[in-house]
């Protein structure tokens, strides 16, 4: 059985054997930058974290809320390497379940704004004049209209809870990604190739899928991952001011926000919550960097040699 | 005529820009027989791309055709947009002045090609890789399957153009056009290019239009040419007649300005004033203020095209008896 499993995979192996070098290249070629390096291996940990919380936290049911009344407040030490907070929970443990909150929460609000985004974007650049006109004016409406307001207006509305924060960042953060495509598509719909593929017959519609898009998504793949890290900072701050994920989640906004009121005689309360946000947004941001590098042409260069 | 593929009757065409309304096209008239090379050559600005363009239906949207008409195979492709979804690509196809950046940087050239075929002809994915196989064979490319398995940024120019070829005639069309086809490539690959065309046009009985600013490429390739000025047909005729014995005051000064290489330390003939802007262009005939032979009628009025011979016409105020 073992025999044939391998078999199946040194045969998948050889005939891939091209496209694996390739991509073997292209990250060898990311990780010779130091940066780049460290924004990787950032970005893995923080992965890695997520799917093990349960495994990882030292007190795994009080970074999901038990409190634990007879050590609050400790400073950091060999028990709990981060101290406690005023329920006495670990505060590491609920830094570790975090990661799961604050990634969820840049994958939803980034594929929310890819999802909207991307499409408004093509049609507007592509066929320009009047559904251009329409498109872009609505991104206005919404851009126009504060993240912050929209957020209260709509926790006020659904109640407080994470979901609704989430729900409000996505409305506010699509029109940004119609922007960037429509821009990429405007320039891109004026090279040769999509000429001949016209001047060959190809349906609009197979020029915007196979010809526009695939030559547009440099710069959304940036934007993209730098934006992850803003949505962490962004959900942080909505939940500091009580308008994301309830009281008792181990939000790190909200860590951040309940250790305020002890921050002149518990520093570590605010401290660390903090600290994870800063590297969360830290590992999206240098990776968006090195991306952007990768990505662009006139980088290419030196990206061989 | 019965052998006509193509005709342009009295095509005028307007730019909108920022600067005013630049009129493009000047009452443009020529007619394709099939299974011939004919070729269009002008200065920059003369408006043949724009012809090939409009010819297509891939006008810019700031383009604006004020009159005329494009019949192909009896039909007037200006009258009835839709029918463009059925022949572009199919009856007519074109080939463009940069092979390198015509292809799609982000996929194999197989990927490109089996694409184009399978829209077009319906091949399943097999039978679609003989026959692309087959035209890059046609297209002398040696080594196809290396050619299909390639990234556009693997292949040289010339390549890059044959591939173009072979994927415009994958369709067996009726009309080629083939703009500047040969501008971004060096001499002998250029050469090469040339004689591929030829090739096409006597072994599929393809009619070819090419567009160039090269006498020599003209005097290569074509049956019979049009040579363009500022948006007006300045002559039309059988090669030999317009390169050996040009009428138009233009193609004379256009045929003395080529180089030889007996002026050698001497400064070059070339014909005095600037090709004019075309938001604000000369009455009459547009090439009267740098004509040498310039009459008041030629600010005037527009020459029509004469026929002075069987097949060669010429618009000139001097072909006109009693001006």
């Amino acid at each position: 059985m073992s025999n044939l499993i391998k078999k199946r995979v040194n045969k998948w192996l050889m005939e891939h054997e091209t496209v694996l070098k390739e991509y073997k290249a292209a990250f060898l070629s990311l990780w010779r930058n130091p940066l780049t390096k460290m924004g990787l291996i950032l970005m893995g940990v923080l992965i890695f974290v997520a799917i093990f919380a349960p495994y990882l936290a030292p007190y795994p049911e009080q970074g999901l809320g038990k409190s634990n009344m007879e050590e609050r407040l400790q400073p950091p030490g060999w028990r709990h390497l981060m101290g406690t907070d005023y329920y006495g929970r670990d505060i590491l443990s609920r830094i570790i379940f975090g990661t799961r909150i604050a990634l969820f929460a840049a994958v939803i609000v980034v594929a929310f704004a890819l999802a909207i985004g991307i499409p408004t974007g093509l049609i507007a650049g592509y066929y320009g004049g009047k559904i251009d006109e329409i498109i872009m004016r609505v991104t206005d409406l919404f851009l126009a209209f504060p993240a912050l307001l929209l957020a209260m207006v709509i926790a006020a509305f659904l109640g407080r809870s994470l979901m609704n924060a989430l729900i409000a960042l996505s409305v506010t953060w699509w029109p940004w990604y119609t922007r960037i495509i429509r821009n990429t598509v405007l320039s891109i719909k004026e090279r040769d190739y999509v000429y001949a593929a016209k001047a060959l017959g190809i349906s609009d519609w197979k020029i915007i899928l196979f010809f526009v898009l695939p030559n547009s998504l440099a710069p959304i793949i940036v934007q993209a991952t730098i934006d992850m890290g803003t949505v962490i900072l962004a959900e942080a701050g909505l939940a500091f001011l009580g308008l994301g994920s309830k009281a008792g989640s181990p939000d790190w906004g909200l860590m951040v926000y309940e250790g305020s009121a002890y921050i002149t005689t518990h520093w570590w309360y605010s401290f660390f919550p903090g600290l994870a946000i800063f590297i969360g947004v830290l590992a999206f941001n240098l990776l968006g960097d090195a991306l952007r590098e990768f990505l662009d042409p006139k980088m290419r260069i030196r990206r061989w040699v | 005529m019965k052998d006509v593929l193509l005709s342009v009757e009295d095509l005028y065409l307007d730019f909108k820009t920022y600067e005013g309304i630049a009129k493009v096209l000047d009452g443009i008239t020529f007619e394709v027989r099939k299974g011939e090379i004919f070729g269009i050559v002008g200065e920059s600005g003369s408006g043949k791309s724009v012809t090939a363009l409009s010819i297509m239906g891939l006008l810019p949207r700031n383009a604006i055709i004020r009159g005329g008409r494009i019949i192909f195979e009896g039909k007037n492709l200006l009258e009835d947009k839709s029918i463009y979804n059925r022949i572009r690509g199919k009856e007519i196809t074109m080939i463009f002045q940069n092979p390198s950046s015509s292809l799609n940087p982000v996929f194999k050239v197989k990927d490109q090609m089996l694409n184009i075929i399978a829209h077009h002809l319906g091949y399943q994915e097999d039978e679609a890789y003989e026959y692309a196989l087959d035209l890059l064979k046609k297209v002398e490319l040696p080594d196809p399957e290396r050619v299909l398995g390639s990234y556009p940024f693997e292949l040289s120019g010339g390549m890059a153009q044959r591939v173009m070829i072979a994927m415009a005639i994958s369709t067996k069309p009726k009309l080629l056009i083939a703009d500047e086809p040969t501008t971004a490539l060096d001499v002998t690959i250029q050469a090469q290019i040339l004689n591929l065309l030829k090739r096409l046009n006597r072994d599929l009985n393809l009619t070819i239009i090419i567009i160039t600013h090269d006498l020599g490429v003209i005097s290569y390739m074509c049956d019979k040419v049009a040579v363009f000025y500022a948006g007006q047909v300045m002559e039309i005729g059988k090669v030999e007649e317009i390169l050996l014995e040009p009428n138009h005051p233009y193609t004379k000064a256009l045929l003395k300005a080529i180089p030889d290489p007996k002026w050698r330390g001497k400064s070059l003939p070339y014909i005095a004033g600037d090709v004019p802007i075309l938001i604000n262009p000369p009455t009459g005939c547009r090439f009267n203020p740098r004509c040498e032979y310039r009459k008041p009628i030629c600010s005037e009025k527009k020459p029509k095209l004469i026929e002075l011979n069987s097949g060669h016409l010429s618009a000139c105020w001097l072909n006109e008896r009693g001006v």
